[in-house]
């Protein structure tokens, strides 16, 4: 009795291990998505709309923005660059020391995506001042 | 008892044993199995710290070139020169229409042990566009 509880006490640890494989797979999966995202949406801001670096995102698309129309804000917000997997602009909000950024992207919630979100501190500097570094701060887990 | 009844007895323990014993060996198999691809794991994430780190290190220094095309060529050279893990597959390809560089890590020994990330040297400060 005591051999055939411990190989199944065994079973279900080996079948726990490959669903923590699994998992851990689909995370960087989607670690991996969410930073192509943010390289894809800074490099658009650095390049084309800079005035966007120290605007928060909630202001993006506000009649007045100097360097973006409210098309071009919404379809950074949205994620609308052509790539399968379309990631959401959840925040981008600059801190008061203009040095620094916090970016919240969100991978879809149709079709099979995660729903997950990634945390990014984006620095800046240089003259004219330009994002250098994006750093991932951590994964917030799928929304419900 | 009888003696069938303690036949029957010893048959089913047998059995059973045997049973279990399989089940043991091949759990045993593969939680082995799971420790070696979390290495994996470990090994291509390790690997993709040190990449990330020499692109910031390049994006401190400023701009690579003026357009973001030989900007990412100019990377795609640094990164080739970059040291690379035991057992890692590194793959870098430049990206046509200054999409820039996708970097491919991949453990040999476990193909499910993977990782894929884009450098955008426009991202890094590295060109100033086109």
């Amino acid at each position: 009795m005591g051999l055939v509880l411990s190989s199944l006490s065994l079973q279900a640890t080996a079948l726990q291990s490959k669903l923590h494989f699994r998992s851990q797979v689909q995370v960087r999966s989607d670690q991996d998505q969410l930073s192509q995202a943010a390289q894809r949406l800074v490099s658009q801001i650095n390049l084309l709309h800079p005035c966007l670096l120290n605007l928060p995102e909630q202001d993006w698309a506000l009649q007045g923005t100097a360097c973006i129309d409210t098309n071009q804000a919404t379809s950074l917000i949205q994620g609308g660059d052509g790539s399968p997997a379309d990631v959401l602009t959840l925040d981008w909000q600059p801190d008061a020391s203009g040095q620094k950024v916090m970016l919240l992207l969100q991978l879809p919630t149709v079709e099979g995506g995660s729903g997950r979100r990634g945390l990014f501190a984006i620095q800046l500097g240089g003259d004219p001042i330009r994002a250098w570094s994006i750093q991932e701060q951590g994964l917030l887990g799928a929304s419900s | 008892m009888t003696m069938a009844e303690v036949t029957l007895a010893a048959v089913i323990l047998m059995g059973a044993s045997s049973a279990s014993l399989q089940i043991w060996s091949s759990s045993m198999a593969e939680i082995h199995s799971a420790q070696r691809r979390q290495l994996a794991l470990n090994r291509i994430d390790g690997e993709l710290i040190l990449l990330q780190k020499q692109w910031q290190q390049l994006a401190q220094l400023g701009p690579l070139a003026p357009a973001c095309l030989a900007a990412s060529e100019q990377l795609l050279a640094k990164l080739q020169q970059a040291p690379q893990a035991a057992g890692v597959e590194r793959e870098l390809t430049l990206l046509p229409a200054e999409e820039g560089l996708l970097v491919s890590l991949r453990d040999q020994n476990e193909p499910r042990a993977h990782r894929q990330q884009l450098v955008k040297p426009g991202a890094l400060r590295l060109c100033e566009g086109a």
